[in-house]
């Protein structure tokens, strides 16, 4: 569909900008005891935190306020553009969009708005902090930050948010109706989300063992929670080579698919292989969603199993290094998938343990020439994107 | 399903570029579902539009009385709402969605549970599943070991899609969106497009929310809701009244609507999102956002702006808004704006969030239906800023053969849809 990506840019725990793509290829996980919030009586102690952060480093002014998801979105969208060398001046993005998910977006900022209401009364409580804890508050400051005033979007669907950002971004290209799509995800750690996850038995070590994040394994019980964001500059491949942009990989099929548990697994990636013409064998690698889910990781991986029949495709676990980033996760996989057909670098997935499915499950990082990978941005209980991307 | 394996045959460039071999997939709407302060089906909702009804009244449900207006388009009745059977949701909002949900499946007749993963789930809502949220972290604040975590789980945004998905068996693509107060058109948008593409046959689409103390607070300290009544366009008018419900739309591609004889309210042709890229809560007081968005959804749908006989606005009777509004209408539609009627149903249904978009759009479909016009009530006073032809309080026989419909949002978000009367 003639859709190009000219600029990636990464917040995570494992470092952000081109630290990131370094602790990729040097297979360093982030997750660490969660010291950023308090983990409660949960048996879970652990997360995949960015520990220390300024996001003044990446932006041009100084912002009196920004929510965590806030901060990860500027932050990633401004490497996305600085790396693709394209800006916009106010008033001029009318063929500029952006689009990104997250699960919960400002859930910090939401708890300390409400904690202000119940304290002094709906009256006295804080307009700014209501205004940056809308779900929809960090994609909108993006919009306002780099002059985007294109197309416009905000994906709320769990670990299948970014893949709906980048794969609405992509049909808004390929409708002709921008030039430029700054696409993605953010997510940040809260108590809040930290101790839903855990009281609803989805934190690791979920009903028991050891606690860990451990995609596809036979031993997983659980996911690890991190936090951060991720952004592509997609741009019509047109409008990119007429400023002189060096394209860095290209979105070639978008396929959406239903829930997880009820075969969208394989619908999904079905349909992105589709849409971009390539078969099953021509795929070089897959980036998968898995989480350590009981459930969610046994449909990817029989899905898996149904799209690839016996086909052995190296399955990137990104995870196992990030933690569940929820509303990132799907923009920071497919950054690496652009980073991967570039370098041919298929990050490791850092102390996974014996898996229970029979998958060429990437554990170092390798090295292998890739043309097609498919990055797929499930949700155990909503629904999921793959998308395909193939070297420019 | 034959239609189906067709297009997923195509190419993707043949998919993408639908507009240039003249087979460009065509989106009808052929079921419609409401919840709102009018009531709790589609035909509450119409009738008391018509009537010129408001659903506005004292807040019943929480303790309202420390807000800046304690009056909201609350929807009352509450045990009338037709869940689908076997759910039983803890949250308000998601038991408007599923109603309403339920109201437009089954107006489409598309029960069967036949070709389920070419039928999709658009929903959007600004707030999620609210009342469970405020008790999951008043609970962590207060009394962290009495918080329920499924309050979390139910919050979450993608809930309700999951749940209706179930509910109906819509297995194709699902996504949920929130892009504040346009996000009901969104979510039409976004169907359409799904559709188009041939990425489903079917798409249920629409908004939700509930009225929560969390949201009105900020609402009220925002200064975007008045201490008096809701008057759009009118000059006396000092801001919004928010409401709640629930409004759904299922999407069909036209020829699988024909090929099995449903009733097509009308056709969702063309549609548009973007952001001012100004600020997050003040307008672009030259309205430049919501002009492009206009533009953008005319050009998408490749009607002309003479062809536009009903425009219902976004309207929500805040100063500045209703002022941009009349200019980017004026200026899309040019002279031709001071001859079709520009109405809004705000002070009827209250502003209801992200179920306005979709429950307007509900309104220009019925208003094709019966050839009303729906009027925008508690106008009194001209303001020469906004000065196009309201259809102040009394609805108003017109046949409408195309509509558009606008919404926006805070965040600077802006939507636009056309919707047209069916023809070949």
């Amino acid at each position: 569909m003639n859709v190009v990506v000219t600029g990636i840019g990464a917040v995570s725990a494992i470092g952000s900008g081109e630290a990131f793509f370094e602790a990729l290829r040097q297979g360093a996980s982030g997750i660490t005891e969660v010291t950023i919030l308090d983990p409660g009586e949960s048996a879970s102690t652990l997360a995949a935190e960015i520990a220390e952060f300024a996001v003044e480093e990446y932006l041009e002014s100084a912002k009196t306020y920004l929510d965590r998801t806030s901060a990860f979105t500027l932050a990633a969208g401004a490497l996305a553009l600085r790396d693709s060398g394209y800006s916009v001046a106010a008033g001029e993005g009318l063929r500029a969009g952006v689009t990104m998910g997250t699960a919960y977006g400002c859930l910090g900022t939401m708890g300390a708005f409400w904690e202000g209401v119940l304290e002094k009364g709906p009256r006295l409580s804080s307009s700014l902090l209501f205004t940056h804890s809308y779900i929809n508050t960090p994609v909108s400051l993006a919009s306002i930050e780099f002059n985007l005033a294109g197309p416009h979007g905000c994906f709320c669907e769990g670990a299948a948010s970014a893949g709906h950002a980048l794969a609405e971004a992509a049909t808004q290209l390929a409708l002709g109706r921008a030039d430029a799509m700054l696409a993605g995800g953010g997510e940040s750690l809260s108590t809040y989300l930290y101790r839903g996850y855990a009281g609803m038995g989805w934190l690791s070590p979920g009903e028991g063992g050891s606690e860990g994040m451990r995609p596809f394994a036979a031993s997983r019980n659980g996911c690890v929670l991190g936090e951060g964001a991720g952004f592509l500059l997609l741009e019509r491949e047109e409008a990119a080579r007429q400023r002189g942009a060096r394209p860095r990989a290209r979105l070639l099929g978008v396929g959406l698919g239903g829930g997880l548990a009820g075969g969208g697994a394989a619908a999904a990636m079905r349909a992105a292989l589709a849409e971009a013409g390539v078969t099953p064998a021509e795929v070089d690698a897959l980036f998968a969603s898995a989480a350590g889910m009981r459930e969610a990781d046994a449909a990817e991986a029989a899905g898996l199993e149904e799209v690839f029949g016996g086909r052995c495709v190296p399955v990137v676990a990104l995870k196992a290094a990030l933690g569940e980033t929820l509303g990132a996760s799907g923009a920071l996989a497919a950054l690496a998938a652009v980073h991967a057909l570039e370098t041919g670098l298929l990050p490791g997935a850092p102390n996974v343990g014996e898996s229970e499915f029979s998958l060429d499950l990437v554990r170092e990082p390798r090295t292998a020439t890739c043309h097609y990978i498919l990055v797929n941005a499930f949700d155990p209980r909503g629904g999921c994107v793959s998308l395909l991307f193939g070297r420019a | 399903m034959e239609s189906g394996s067709t297009s997923e045959t195509r190419s993707a460039a043949e998919r993408v570029a639908p507009a240039q071999d003249g087979e460009r997939r065509r989106v009808v709407i052929t079921g419609l579902g409401a919840v709102s302060s009018l009531g709790p089906t589609v035909e509450a909702l119409w009738e008391g539009l018509c009537a010129g009804r408001s659903g506005i009244s004292p807040i019943e449900r929480f303790d309202a009385s420390g807000l800046r207006n304690a009056t909201g388009g609350e929807v009352k009745e509450l045990a009338a709402l037709r869940l689908p059977p076997g759910v039983d949701p803890a949250d308000l909002a998601t038991r408007f969605a599923l109603a309403a949900a339920r109201e437009a499946v089954e107006d489409a007749g598309l029960t069967d549970r036949a070709g389920a993963e070419r039928r999709g789930i658009a929903f959007a809502t600004n707030f999620g599943g609210a009342s469970l949220w405020e008790r999951f972290s008043t609970s962590l604040m207060t009394a962290p070991e009495e918080a329920d975590p499924a309050d979390l789980a139910g919050y979450a945004f993608l809930s309700a899609a999951a749940l209706a998905a179930e509910c109906f068996g819509f297995a194709g693509p699902r996504a949920t969106l929130s892009l504040s107060c346009s996000s009901g058109g969104a979510a039409i948008a976004w169907g359409l497009d799904t559709i188009r593409l041939g990425r489903a046959d079917v798409v249920l689409a629409g908004g939700y929310d509930m009225l929560s103390l969390s949201a009105l607070a900020g609402l009220s300290v925002l200064r975007t809701i008045t201490a008096e009544k809701l008057r759009p366009f009118d000059k006396k008018r000092s801001g919004t009244i928010f409401g709640e419900g629930a409004g759904m739309l299922v999407l069909e591609e036209r020829e699988h609507a024909l090929a099995r004889g449903a009733r097509i309210y009308g056709e969702v042709c063309g549609a548009a999102t973007n952001n001012n890229a100004y600020h997050v809560t003040a307008p672009d007081k030259r309205g430049e956002g919501l002009t492009q968005v206009v533009r953008a959804a005319l050009a998408d749908a490749a009607v002309a702006p003479e062809a536009i006989d009903y425009v219902n606005a976004h309207a929500t009777g805040t100063k500045y808004h209703d002022v941009v509004e009349t200019l980017a209408i004026k200026e899309n539609l040019g002279e031709r704006a001071y001859q079709v009627p520009v109405s809004s149903i705000k002070a009827a249904t209250a502003h209801a969030m992200a179920a306005a978009g979709s429950l307007e759009a509900i309104a220009c479909l019925l208003a094709i239906r019966d050839g009303v016009v729906p009027p925008t009530l508690n106008y009194e006073e001209p303001d020469p800023e906004c000065d196009l032809d309201c259809v102040p309080n009394e609805a108003r026989e017109a046949r409408v053969t195309c509509a558009l419909s606008i919404s926006a949002g805070i965040g600077g978000n802006n939507a636009a849809l056309i919707l047209r009367r069916d023809e070949p």
